[in-house]
């Protein structure tokens, strides 16, 4: 066989990569939660300085609603919710960059023991989205596993590859799109009140599901990952390092979790943020039970109602968020 | 070294382009022996010296049992191979088996000896080569082949890298004749070998791959799942990912061969189409199924043909299968459980037969054959429950919920796993026509490689562009390797 005919296998690896790239390359639906991750990212070069931004993971996403806090003051700055449900403070730590970027006049990050735990809040896949936007410190790269650390580094012809992943569910989920229970951010929302769960759980429901060990487990603060606690304290000492105010707000937790969460567990993570807060010294808002349980839909969000009556006592004054 | 990875990809490359530029036939082998140590170093380390014992050991027990003047003599040599390779593979897959199962037969009798487990690391493969290397011994004592002069052919039939760790078993028989000359790589054989290749990688990565994500998910706890409909999804689509996994491992292997002008025998040939589960292993892992005909079962009813020799050899010949496929008692059962389908199957030939006329069903071959297909397809899939899961409480569970049909809330079982697992069930349905489709149309791969560059060209860009779209973004093991 003569060596030109490898010209043929070549010739089809190079089509079938050109057609792969180029539509890779436009292609960006990266599910419910990926595609609202992206909105925030690029949001960061778009936000007025000075505005106050609420960053976290799905408790901010659902709890804040910033046009009622924005038609309330009348005279505040731009007020984003960027809460993206499945954020750790890990996650939103490889971000500290962009947000000091942004120039906010506030960082608001709203955290329950839950948004320690690695089990539950866990998508990977945000490691990749901002791969192209997130340069890890040298202190967070210590703790990234090598799994994280490959998603975090990838250059641009690795990301257009990884995206495969996403390219299969999306064009599948036309089929099923009318059943489907996955929340989507209402479009045109600038990332202002992205509110989306809807289906409210009875208090039957919710006390079947704490009896699951996993679900439990969640709140077990002591045994989430160390990492995520440094993290945490890594990304509120930079934010406050850079001169912008921080604000730790502990999120409303509904009333039926105290009953069956073991006091203790609870007691040490109380312990670790208000010591933590004195230490870095942020402002630290406890409104973990001012809510009953009317206004949740679950276990740790809450329903429109609630979040329209947290958002007002925001911006009342009530709460010393702002 | 995986078929579906990066550096497979380069030592491929580097393989095939030295055996473009260098056409002298001794070279060409160094190097392809070099290759194939080099690509089992690479997943094993140390433990390629295996490869080494196993190598030397046959080839001078087959020497020796050629030369041997006795019976006596050939039979001392013919232990010597047979003690030294089955002895490596006890010893390297079934001490901790051994120690376990001590363990749990003390503690039924009031005992806890606690043995402890030996850290031992299984050798990828060892299965495979240890049976192939015997294979040569044994032929020699059947006097159906006689040794090679060479060890660097006979090294290089045991560690030839596309078939050394996942198979096809291939006998001396079959590729020590094609050792002799020197290998050129011809455009057919490059067509068709490329073709196969990539027909193979596609249905490792694309199907396989896809669905092992909703099998793993599934068969970590199917008590989760109240209902029948997900056990048997769950358990149709682990035959399909097995199946896709491991034939495309052999199509993979098959094709690499073939490139460099090697022909190795068909290892599937469309199983799911068998009509009967002795029709089945005719037609699944057929190296094996044969290796164990030819060399346990042959043996076994050499002594003359009874029916109580006959039913005793095939259980076996299926226990032992059991016992190749894995260190547990589940594959045990498994294998086990097939000879017992195989003897019921002879058992009530004749009782069927006239049941099919008493029913008019034979006056409909196609339906008949039709329920044949579809039945003995139920037995293997129920099977592969025992298979895969090796947990004693979720076996029962598992196989209880796939023989006594629960349909209740079907619907809802269904719809909830269909958004989660789209993408799997996705390929669930894709195989499965293509699978027929390949059935009906038999040698679509070959036909490719028949055509034209151009038509050649456009499959190769279409499989790579399956790949590029469709393979998961995590490399899976495998599923053989294990074995």
């Amino acid at each position: 066989m003569n060596l030109k005919y490898l010209f043929f296998p070549l010739l089809a690896v190079l089509l079938s990569t050109g057609l792969y790239c180029s539509f890779a390359y436009n292609f960006s639906q990266f599910g419910a939660q990926g595609n609202h991750f992206v909105e925030v990212l690029h949001l960061y070069a778009e936000v007025p300085d000075g505005s106050i931004l609420f960053v976290g993971d799905s408790q901010i996403r659902e709890d804040v609603d910033c046009t009622v806090i924005e038609d309330l003051l009348k005279d505040s700055p731009p007020c984003f919710n960027l809460g993206v449900a499945g954020m750790r403070p890990f996650q939103v730590a490889l971000q500290k960059d962009l947000i000091i970027s942004a120039r906010p006049s506030k960082v608001v990050i709203g955290i329950t023991p839950a948004s320690f735990d690695e089990t539950i809040n866990q998508n990977d896949d945000f490691f990749m989205l901002m791969s192209s936007s997130v340069t890890p410190s040298s202190y967070l790269l210590e703790r990234l596993d090598s799994d994280e650390l490959e998603l975090i580094s990838m250059n641009r012809f690795q990301r257009l590859l990884y995206k495969r992943k996403f390219i299969l569910p999306y064009f599948l989920s036309f089929l099923h799109r009318s059943s489907s229970s996955e929340a989507v951010v209402p479009a045109g929302n600038n990332l202002k009140n992205p509110h989306q769960f809807e289906d409210i759980q009875s208090a039957e429901e919710l006390e079947q599901k704490l009896q699951d060990p996993k679900v439990l487990g969640i709140f077990s603060f002591g045994d989430h990952p160390r990492r995520e606690r440094e993290a945490f304290a890594y990304l509120t000492a930079s934010l406050k390092a850079e001169g912008i105010e921080v604000v730790v707000v502990q999120m409303p937790m509904n009333p039926i979790t105290f009953n069956v969460v073991p006091a203790d567990s609870l007691q040490q993570y109380n312990d670790y943020i208000q010591g933590l807060s004195e230490i870095i010294g942020f402002r630290l808002v406890n409104i973990e039970t001012d809510f009953s349980a009317e206004y949740f839909t679950d276990l740790t969000h809450l329903n429109r109602e609630g979040s329209r009556l947290l958002s007002e006592r925001i911006a009342r004054g009530e709460y010393d968020v702002i | 070294m995986l078929f579906n990875s990066v550096p497979f990809l380069y030592f491929a490359v580097v393989v095939l382009l030295f055996l473009l530029i260098v056409k002298t036939r001794k070279y060409q082998y160094l190097f392809l022996l070099f290759a194939s140590y080099f690509f089992y170093y690479f997943s094993s380390g140390p433990l390629v010296v295996l490869l080494l014992f196993s190598s030397l050991l046959d080839f001078f027990c087959g020497k020796a049992i050629h030369d041997s003047k006795s019976d006596k003599n050939r039979k001392w040599y013919l232990a010597v191979s047979l003690i030294g390779n089955l002895g490596v593979l006890a010893f390297f897959k079934y001490t901790n088996f051994a120690i376990k199962t001590t363990n749990m037969v003390a503690s039924w009798f009031g005992n806890d000896p606690h043995l402890p487990l030996a850290h031992i690391i299984l050798p990828i493969g060892i299965s495979f080569f240890t049976f192939q290397t015997m294979s040569y011994t044994l032929d020699i004592y059947f006097r159906k082949l006689k040794p090679t002069d060479s060890f660097l052919r006979f090294a290089l039939y045991v560690s030839f890298f596309p078939q050394l760790v996942a198979g096809p078993i291939i006998r001396a028989s079959d590729l020590l004749p094609q050792l002799d000359k020197p290998i050129t790589i011809t455009q057919e054989n490059f067509k068709h070998g490329m073709a196969l290749v990539m027909w193979g990688l596609v249905k490792k990565m694309v199907i396989a791959d896809n669905i092992a994500a909703f099998v793993n998910v599934f068969f970590a706890d199917p008590t989760a799942y109240p209902g029948s409909i997900p056990i048997i999804v769950g358990a149709i689509a682990f035959t399909i990912q097995v199946y896709c996994d491991f034939s495309g491992y052999s199509d993979v292997a098959i094709g690499l061969a073939r490139i460099m002008g090697f022909h190795f025998p068909l290892n599937f040939d469309k199983p799911f189409f068998s009509k009967t589960i002795a029709e089945f292993w005719k037609r699944w892992h057929i190296s094996l199924s044969t290796w164990f005909r030819d060399y346990l079962f042959m043996p076994l009813m050499r002594k003359g043909f009874t029916k109580t020799r006959l039913y005793i050899s095939v259980l076996i010949v299926y226990f032992t299968s059991g016992l190749w496929h894995g260190a547990g008692w589940n594959f045990v059962i498994w294998g086990t459980l097939h000879g017992v389908f195989l003897l019921i199957g002879m058992a009530t030939r004749d009782w069927r037969q006239r049941l099919a006329v008493k029913t008019k069903l034979s006056s409909f071959p196609r339906f008949h054959n039709l329920i044949k297909t579809l039945f003995t397809l139920y037995l293997f899939v129920l099977s592969l429950l025992i298979f895969r899961l090796y947990d004693p409480s979720y076996i029962l569970y598992a196989v209880k919920k796939f023989i006594f049909v629960d349909f209740s809330g079907w619907s809802a079982q269904l719809g909830s796993l269909l958004p989660q697992f789209q993408v799997p069930l996705f390929f669930v349905i894709v195989f499965m026509i293509i699978h027929t489709l390949t059935y009906f149309k038999r040698g679509f791969v070959s036909s490719v490689a028949q055509k034209g560059y151009f038509e050649w060209t456009i499959y190769l860009t279409g499989m790579c562009l399956l790949l590029y779209f469709f393979s998961p973004t995590q490399t899976v093991q495998f599923f053989y390797f294990q074995f």
